[in-house]
């Protein structure tokens, strides 16, 4: 089985520098992998093993993803290779803007390709929907919140962990499928796994991207801080825990 | 005052809440219904102008009515689709919005109607930033349950019901089973004790049982002690993901506060850390914190409330 999943690096949202009218600044931050994604990421491996098949990487974004830190940290998780979409415009690319663009670089880079995966939602938009659109977009069958996927003859079966209810479905392959945050426990890469990803190939797609911008966005700011005291209390023995229901029972009233 | 509004929900009886909601900005509410008679005749109650309504079968998939409904939108072209978040829901909405060219506006903080448009204030970064936008095409936007309050509503919509059939992705049902889910209400509890990955053993939950039962607490935790360690039910994990508290306390044990885990507790009136590394974010995000092993506090604390 040839299998794709799909990540997005965001900047560190610790790093973020906010002004006092509540301007945000990324430009110090460093930029990671998506926590979620790395569950895509870790399935397709598991995939690709278990069906003697191959697990390949892909992103779409901006300038960020010339990153090789960013790149070696990837394809040190069990994929042979990266593949990537490099275009100032993706730098605001909305959810649908994404889904575009990734499905131009799989009919462009691997029109073969048997299953896409996708994270169940990004580190900053958590949109929770690309996965769901590139379904759409290629014509193939989608779901998201699948919790389990069997390989089966030329076929899937998937669970689905919906609210209350799980779902079970068989899917012809080549399919787009959205999985959950515990779906698996994403592997730690080795010292040799790191080593080794810097020999695997990256073909960054001369594609270009002609989706139109469909949100207009008129500020990222800061949330408004909520005040708060903070008193601290050094320390565990008793009197300082007693210390600390002091101060709650003067501010509660009691 | 937008022309027309669409809402949809996986599960009618959510339905008052949205119609409500899109009653504030639209003077015309239309419902989808992807369900049973009885569900259409439910939607026809709650509120909206008009119900459109789709027969579904045992073993339709709610996904596969992408292409009926996206053709009724693009012949009807309302202003915007509010969708009831689910995880059914999301799924078809994400393929409808791949139809209609257009991005779900989803985490919202807010709503309103500036200069004809419908302008959303949506969290971003697990809640380190609040976006300001607005859809340059047909406005989707996924509302989580309360975001919208219902009223109650007189008269019956009429219904119509759809001949167009859903669209097969090729996926067959293979299985539907109910599972277990824990009914905890977070949200209306005024003490609340949240547990972070700072407890070391599930079994050294009961520490933080004992202390929410003389506290007469309800207990929450962070994300990963849900779902990386199964240690509490998802519906206890609290944050911009999970659930949104507004208790009079907050009770943090071990909780390093993260911006998607402190989000969900902004609305408390005090929050109390404990934790052991002085250094941790959440000392800068709290009201009384305590530097301290919550192996050594819990109990402590158990004890003076116990004799208090
Ligand atoms: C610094 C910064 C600033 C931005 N500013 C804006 C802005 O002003 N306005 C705006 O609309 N957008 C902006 N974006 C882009 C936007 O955040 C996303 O690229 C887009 O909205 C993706 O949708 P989502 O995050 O909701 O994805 P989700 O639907 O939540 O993601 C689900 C899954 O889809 C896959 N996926 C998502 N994105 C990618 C990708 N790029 N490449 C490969 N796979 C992917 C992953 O598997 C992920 O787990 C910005 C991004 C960054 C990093
Ligand atoms: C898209 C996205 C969405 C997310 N949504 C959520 C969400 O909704 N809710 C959520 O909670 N998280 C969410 N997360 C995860 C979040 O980023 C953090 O990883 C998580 O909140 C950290 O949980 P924690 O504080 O329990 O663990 P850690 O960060 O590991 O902190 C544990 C803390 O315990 C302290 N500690 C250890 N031992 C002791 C002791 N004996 N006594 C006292 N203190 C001790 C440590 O000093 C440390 O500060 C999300 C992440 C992403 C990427």
């Amino acid at each position: 089985m040839k299998i794709i999943a799909c990540y997005k690096i965001v900047p560190e949202e610790q790093d973020f520098l906010v002004d006092p009218d509540r301007g945000l600044s990324y430009a110090r931050a460093e930029w990671k992998i998506g926590q979620y994604d790395l569950n895509a990421v870790e399935a397709g491996a598991q995939l690709a093993a278990a069906t003697g098949g191959q697990l390949l990487v892909l992103s779409v974004g901006a300038a960020e993803l010339e990153n090789g830190k960013l790149r070696k940290g990837i394809l040190s998780r069990g994929a042979e290779a990266l593949g990537l979409v490099i275009a100032p415009e993706l730098k605001d690319a909305d959810p649908h803007q994404t889904a575009c663009a990734l499905a131009a670089a799989i009919r462009s880079w691997q029109p073969d390709c048997d299953l896409v995966l996708c994270g169940e939602g990004s580190a900053d938009v958590y949109g929770q929907q690309v996965g769901q659109q590139l379904g759409e977009l290629l014509g193939l069958p989608a779901f998201n919140a699948v919790s389990r996927i069997t390989p089966q003859d030329g076929r899937i079966r998937i669970e689905r962990r919906l609210e209350a209810e799980a779902e079970v479905l068989d899917l012809p392959l080549p399919a787009v499928l959205t999985v959950t945050t515990d779906i698996n426990r994403p592997r730690i890469p080795g010292m040799k796994d790191i080593l080794n990803a810097g020999k695997k190939p990256v073909a960054v797609l001369p594609l270009e991207i002609k989706a139109e911008q469909t949100l207009e966005v008129i500020s990222t700011l800061a949330p408004k801080p909520t005040p708060r005291q903070c008193v601290l209390i050094e320390g565990d023995s008793a009197d300082k825990v007693a210390e600390l229901v002091g101060h709650l029972q003067k501010e509660l009233g009691r | 005052m937008l022309a027309n509004i669409w809402i949809l929900s996986e599960k009618a009886e959510n339905l008052p809440e949205l119609c409500a909601g899109a009653r504030q900005y639209g003077q015309k509410v239309s419902a989808v219904v992807i369900g049973s008679a009885a569900d259409a005749e439910q939607a026809s109650g709650a509120g909206p102008d008009q119900v459109y309504y789709w027969p579904r079968g045992a073993t339709d998939l709610f996904e596969d009515f992408t292409a009926p409904v996206s053709a009724l939108l693009l012949a009807e072209q309302p202003d915007a689709l509010f969708v009831r978040d689910s995880r059914r829901a999301r799924a078809l909405a994400g393929r409808i919005a791949a139809r209609m060219g257009t991005a779900i506006m989803a985490n919202l903080e807010s709503c309103a109607l500036v200069e004809g448009k419908l302008l959303v204030e949506a969290l971003m970064f697990g809640g380190a930033a609040v976006r300001a936008q607005k859809a340059t095409g047909l406005a989707m936007l996924m509302i989580g349950g309360g975001f919208f309050a219902a009223e109650a509503a007189g008269g019956k919509a009429p219904v119509a019901v759809q001949e167009s059939k859903p669209v097969s992705s090729g996926a067959t049902l293979v299985e539907r089973r109910q599972v277990e889910t824990e009914k905890v209400n977070l949200g209306a509890a005024k003490q609340v004790v949240g547990v972070g990955r700072g407890l070391a053993r599930q079994d050294d939950l009961a520490l933080i049982g004992d202390l929410a039962r003389a506290l007469g607490a309800e207990i929450g935790c962070t994300r990963p002690v849900a779902e990386g360690e199964n240690w509490m039910a998802k519906e206890r994990y609290i944050g911009v993901t999970g659930a949104m508290i507004k208790p009079d306390v907050y009770w943090a044990f071990g909780v390093s506060g993260q911006v998607q885990h402190m989000v969900g507790v902004a609305g408390a009136r005090v929050i109390v850390a404990v934790n052991k590394d002085k250094n941790a974010p959440i000392f800068k995000q709290c009201d009384y914190g305590l530097i301290g092993d919550l192996y050594k506090v819990a109990p402590a604390l158990t004890n003076i409330l116990q004799k208090s």
